[in-house]
């Protein structure tokens, strides 16, 4: 039993208090309840605006877990996909941050970041492990929207991008593609963006060019292809170029200005320019001036080609614009006269006076000089391994003086032959020559001169006869050497057949140098393959 | 005592809530982002084919734990009001019976081993879900201390 | 019940299980409720011993198959690699997170063999009449019911894996068929747990050990 204390008076009295007083326990929930609320409160207030956006597929799309993404950052999340009322688009909505919400305008463009291939380029590898995600790109000044069409694939060029897009135009698109490198000093600075026709024909390529490299595109500045493998095969030879591997595998564009030229005036955005088929061809040194000019050659052309070389002396002046035939049906003369270009700028020939009426006309008294001097046009062979032919201009002193044909629209330069028919010529002359007449010419020579001699003796018999023998030796001597030369000279003597003989094989060979000229001419590669095996 | 219990039953329901709506772990892999919610695992589980375990584990973290507080409050509001709670008897029974079924603390420890486990690969951060619900442990164990079942059973009567 | 230990059956006095009221027996003994609560009072729980028998038996059954059936599945890029809780320790380890994995090895793997070892030690104890150390006893009974719980906690892991793992081709998680079956493990051991009446420790206590006891 427990026991109880005594009670002692002398301790004071328990007060009595029930009084209601709230308990510090309240604070507990009141702190609960304030957290609560000011996380209720934040979420909603982050909560951004709410899009919808409509694509053509929802492919890799999953509600509630892809991502929004502006610049790799997340700024929403899609909540509900669904179909259009007409089945013909996926409606994807999604929540967007508070921060982008000022941003959400008509300029803003959504589009699905999946792995695609396209121009060449792999993109979006990352969504291999990341998961599928929206991409974003936005931009201020715009006005506002809330419903987005979707975009299938990237925009080429995002708003942020700083650079400048410009328009190339060439006769066809090559090689190139959407994405396709542009390179400037071999640096990839840009790419081909979009491609189109242009009327009536050729093709339209726009490039975007990054900033700041953009600001090396100026007035001076050329475009040219560089697509795969460069191989030209002309009067120079073979030359194969190629360069980077991206741009042989998916072609490319370059930019340059032709050597000790400034880039000139910064080109405004949308600017055209000419795509060249290649680097050699849009440096090409342009001369302001160049003019027309004929010239007829008398032998075969072929084997040259518009755009071949003009020169002089191994230095380039012109090129030949065309060649056409031009028969003269009374006289049966044909004659091809061949158009070129020539650039006076190039023989350091500068700027024509400018004669009113005549501002790119050569100058008459210059040429005329030049001609005078014995200036001729020539074909020639640029390499034996190619049958491509140049036109030379150079100095031929022993030719007979021609002059300028000034009328008609273009002038007319003499020409002279090439060596090749210089050598037939002169083979056929040589092959027209009456060698059998000269043999009989020359026998009937040497029996005359037969009989000379033997009067001669028959004189120097009696000679001997009536003159003292001295005299008779020296006669004695006189007439053994004639006998010897008689017999040297004798219709059937060795030397006369010898040279008879000789002569004939001069004919002969003369004959089979001029067919192989012929063959030659007409084959000349037969120079490194030998004749073919057939009748000739 | 009954104002204790009232309160941290209070705060224990608003614990609950925030467990239930906000994210519990967030996983950073790549660059992406994935967040998780205690429900989302449970459905989760029911679409993977596993109703029975869905079941369980829909049970033993969401349900009793809500049965649990629910009744906690449902109790002491009256008798904080010095009212009578209806059906004390059997609102008694059913939180005793329930109670060794709440899990919460235990589903806490696996959270906490599996985002260990998972640390290792991929970024994890503890989401708000997590927070509450280490401190919805605490507060039901210390709501715990502080009823006293004896009394109650001799008010209910 | 039995003679020995000083018993409230003897008082002709029952407590209840639920709220605890001691209320006195009236003629019958059977069919009776308690005044406060309503609840069926029993002097001891009835069939006791058999029912946790037949939930230690049936956790037994489940134990081997969870642990040997995988309790989840991770898929990455096509490769499906499969982990039951031991593995998922050992990977813990291999890692360096022994912590870790000494706590899932004892939560899941030690605790509910522990568990079932020591109701298989307090039944037997019981049915042998044992009256050696009764609280000692007692206590384990506590710590089992206590610890039961904590088994399901690989359970959990794998819910919030499932959960958050969803990364397409990268990483994909299933929980296995092991999962439930874990989940049946304690489940079975809790009930089995409620189902023991530990008073039954004290029906063949000597009276004087039965004194020499404070509850």
């Amino acid at each position: 039993m427990p026991n109880q204390p005594p009670t002692d008076r002398s301790l004071p009295e328990a007060l009595y208090d029930d009084r209601r007083r709230v308990s510090l326990v309240w604070l507990i929930p009141l702190v609960a309840v304030l957290a609560a609320a000011w996380l209720g409160y934040r979420a909603y207030v982050e909560q951004g605006a709410l899009v919808v956006i409509s694509f053509q597929t929802a492919e890799g799309l999953v509600a509630g877990k892809t991502r929004v993404r502006f610049k790799d950052v997340d700024v929403g999340l899609v909540e509900a996909i669904a179909l259009s009322p007409d089945l013909s688009k996926v409606k994807v909505r999604a929540r967007l941050i508070a921060d982008v919400s000022d941003y959400l305008n008509d300029r803003a463009r959504f589009w699905v970041v999946r792995p695609r291939l396209s121009g060449g380029q792999i993109s979006g590898l990352n969504t291999l492990l990341g998961g599928t995600y929206i991409a974003v790109d936005l931009t201020g000044d715009g006005d506002p929207r809330s419903a987005f069409e979707g975009e299938e694939t990237p925009p080429a060029v995002t708003a942020t991008e700083a650079g400048r897009i410009f328009t190339l135009t060439a006769e066809s698109l090559g090689s190139l593609s959407v994405g396709s490198p542009v390179q400037y000093h071999g640096i990839e600075v840009g790419r081909v963006i979009a491609y189109g026709l242009r009327e009536p024909h050729g093709v339209d390529i726009k490039v975007f060019v990054d900033a700041p490299h953009d600001a090396q595109v100026g007035a001076n500045t050329r475009f040219w292809s560089i697509s795969g493998v460069e191989l030209s095969l002309d009067a120079n030879g073979v030359r194969i170029n190629t360069d980077s591997l991206a741009s042989m595998l998916l072609g490319g564009v370059a930019f340059g200005t032709p050597s000790q030229t400034e880039v000139g005036e910064r080109a405004e955005p949308d600017t055209e320019f000419k795509l060249h088929p290649s680097q050699k061809v849009a440096l090409k040194p342009r001369y302001k001036q160049r003019h027309l000019w004929h010239m007829a050659f008398a032998g075969s052309v072929r084997g040259l080609l518009p755009g071949a070389p003009v020169e002089f002396r191994g230095i380039r002046i012109g090129e030949v614009k065309d060649v056409q035939l031009r028969l003269n049906v009374e006289s049966r003369e044909a004659q091809i006269p061949v158009t070129v270009w020539i650039e006076p700028g190039r023989l350091g020939i500068t700027d024509q006076k400018t004669v009113a009426g005549s501002a790119g006309a050569p100058d008459r008294e210059l040429w005329d000089q030049l001609v005078s001097n014995g200036l001729r046009a020539q074909l020639k062979t640029g390499s034996l391994i190619t049958t491509a032919l140049y036109v030379d201009l150079d100095f031929y002193p022993d030719d007979p003086p021609r002059e300028i044909a000034w009328e008609g629209e273009v002038p007319e330069l003499p020409t002279v032959l090439t060596p090749l028919d210089e050598l037939r010529g002169l083979l056929t002359r040589l092959a027209r020559l009456p060698l059998d007449r000269m043999g009989d010419d020359l026998g009937h020579s040497l029996a005359a001169l037969r009989e000379t001699m033997q009067s001669t003796n028959a004189l120097l018999v009696r000679l001997d006869r009536e003159t003292v023998s001295g005299l008779s030796r020296t006669l004695e001597q006189t007439r053994k050497t004639l006998v010897s030369a008689e017999k040297l000279l004798s219709p059937n003597s060795a030397l006369q057949t010898e040279a008879h003989r000789v002569l004939q094989e001069l004919g002969s060979a003369a004959r089979s140098f001029r067919i192989m000229a012929d063959y030659l001419e007409r084959h000349p590669e037969a120079l490194i393959r030998g004749k073919e095996a057939d009748s000739q | 005592m009954i104002t204790a219990p009232l309160a941290l039953g209070i705060t224990a329901m608003i614990l609950f809530v925030l467990s239930n709506v906000f994210p519990l772990l967030d996983f950073g892999l790549h660059g992406r982002h994935d967040v998780t919610y205690l429900l989302a695992g449970i459905h989760q589980l029911f679409v993977q084919d596993r109703p029975i375990l869905a079941g369980v584990v829909l049970f033993t973290t969401v349900l009793a734990p809500m049965l649990h507080i629910s009744l906690l409050i449902y109790v002491f509001v009256p008798l904080a009001l010095g009212r009578r709670p209806p059906a004390f008897v059997s609102a008694l029974r059913m939180v005793q019976g329930v109670l060794p079924w709440s899990m919460l603390e235990i589903f806490l420890l696996g959270v906490l081993v599996a985002g260990v486990k998972l640390a290792e690969n991929a970024t994890i951060v503890p989401g708000l879900a997590a927070w509450s619900l280490g401190l919805l442990v605490i507060v039901l164990a210390a709501a715990a201390t502080q009823v006293d079942p004896r009394r109650l059973w001799e008010q209910a009567s | 019940m039995n003679g020995g230990a000083d018993t409230a059956a003897a008082h002709d006095l029952v407590a209840c299980h639920t709220c605890g009221l001691v209320s006195r027996y009236p003629t019958v003994r059977s069919a009776l409720r308690c005044p406060r609560c309503r609840t069926a009072l029993h002097a001891r729980i009835p069939r006791s011993l058999s029912r946790t028998w037949a939930f230690v038996v049936a956790a037994m059954l489940l134990y081997l198959p969870a642990n040997l059936l995988p309790i989840m599945h991770v898929t990455s890029f096509g490769s499906r690699r499969s982990d039951t809780i031991f593995s998922g320790v050992e990977y813990l380890m291999l890692n360096g997170m022994w912590p870790l994995a000494l706590i899932v090895f004892v939560a899941s793997i030690l605790v509910p063999v522990l568990k079932i070892l020591i109701l298989i030690f307090l039944l037997v104890s019981v049915q042998l009449r044992s009256r050696s150390r009764p609280m000692d006893r007692l206590r384990l009974y506590r710590f089992t019911e206590f610890v039961g719980r904590w088994s399901m906690v690989d359970v959990f892991v794998v819910t919030v894996l499932v959960a958050l793992i969803d990364l397409g081709q990268v990483a994909q998680v299933e929980a296995g068929g092991g999962a439930l079956l874990f989940a049946g493990v304690v489940v079975l051991t809790m009930l089995a747990a409620r189902t023991f009446d530990p008073r039954l420790i004290w029906d063949n206590a000597e009276p004087a050990d039965a004194e020499s006891t404070t509850y």
